[in-house]
């Protein structure tokens, strides 16, 4: 099943070709919608935060909310390009032993919903404490 | 052979590339860690938020417990994927799921104290 990162194609004339997809179990398209989904929950998450805090502080909801809506819309931006940029090394020819993107991705989006952890520890304990 | 380097350089100095299958099924992992973080948070949030008739000190306490969960879950995310990665191209056996326990163990507390703040309102 696997090749050495040396020399082309694998097994299948099915890589031949670069539309077609790389993997028959659709791998990579399964990511790239882990990905959306991703952005989708962050930005569910920024409405709900909205929703429920507008009536609490009025217009400087906006403060917490238009970040995590950015991250939403960066998330999705940048889970798009990860796939299409994971689609051609893997539909290049040289089997599925390749160098993917890295983790730089994964620990910035780590580092911020640690943040939007932080940021929801303020806003709780600012309520409670009201 | 790739020269840019590549983050972390730690990572990527030991071992071999996995099969793209292994580590593509590692990313969506990490997603799913950090949806479950944000959906914690959503729920810790709405708990103070919506001002839910519970006792208010172990609505708090909830509400805390859910927030430090996600924060939890959300660094796991990486540092998992991280462990994944590197057994990956040792292609030695993945750890185990080192944090489903102490989840788990969370939301059970979590529940807990809800059914203690609803009782004592």
């Amino acid at each position: 099943m696997t090749d050495g990162p040396s020399g082309p194609g694998g097994a299948g004339a099915h890589r031949e070709q670069a539309e077609r997809p790389f993997d028959v179990g659709l791998q990579p398209e399964r990511t790239a919608l882990a990905w959306s989904r991703t952005g989708l929950v962050f930005l569910v998450g920024a409405l709900l935060a909205a929703r429920l805090l507008l009536e609490v502080v009025g217009t400087w909801v906006l403060i917490p909310v238009a970040p995590v809506v950015l991250i939403a819309i960066g998330v999705s931006v940048a889970g798009s390009r990860r796939y299409r940029d994971q689609h051609r090394r893997l539909t290049s020819g040289a089997g599925d032993r390749i160098a993917l993107p890295d983790g730089a991705l994964p620990a910035l989006v780590s580092a911020l919903t640690a943040v939007c952890g932080i940021a929801s520890l303020a806003v709780v304990l600012h309520l409670a404490l009201r | 052979m790739s020269t840019r380097r590549r983050f972390p350089a730690s990572l990527y100095r030991d071992g071999v590339e996995p099969d793209a299958r292994f580590s593509l099924a590692n990313e969506r992992t990490f997603l799913a860690w950090i949806r479950t973080a944000l959906a914690l948070l959503a729920g810790g949030v709405a708990l103070e938020a919506l001002r839910l008739g519970l006792h208010p000190g172990l609505r708090l306490a909830a509400s805390l417990a859910l927030i430090l969960a996600a924060t939890v879950a959300a660094v796991r995310a990486w540092t998992g994927w991280l462990r994944n990665e590197r057994a990956l191209r040792a292609d030695a056996p993945l750890p185990s799921p080192a944090l489903i326990l102490p989840l788990v163990i969370a939301l059970v507390v979590v529940g807990i104290l809800l059914v203690l703040g609803v009782v004592l309102a």
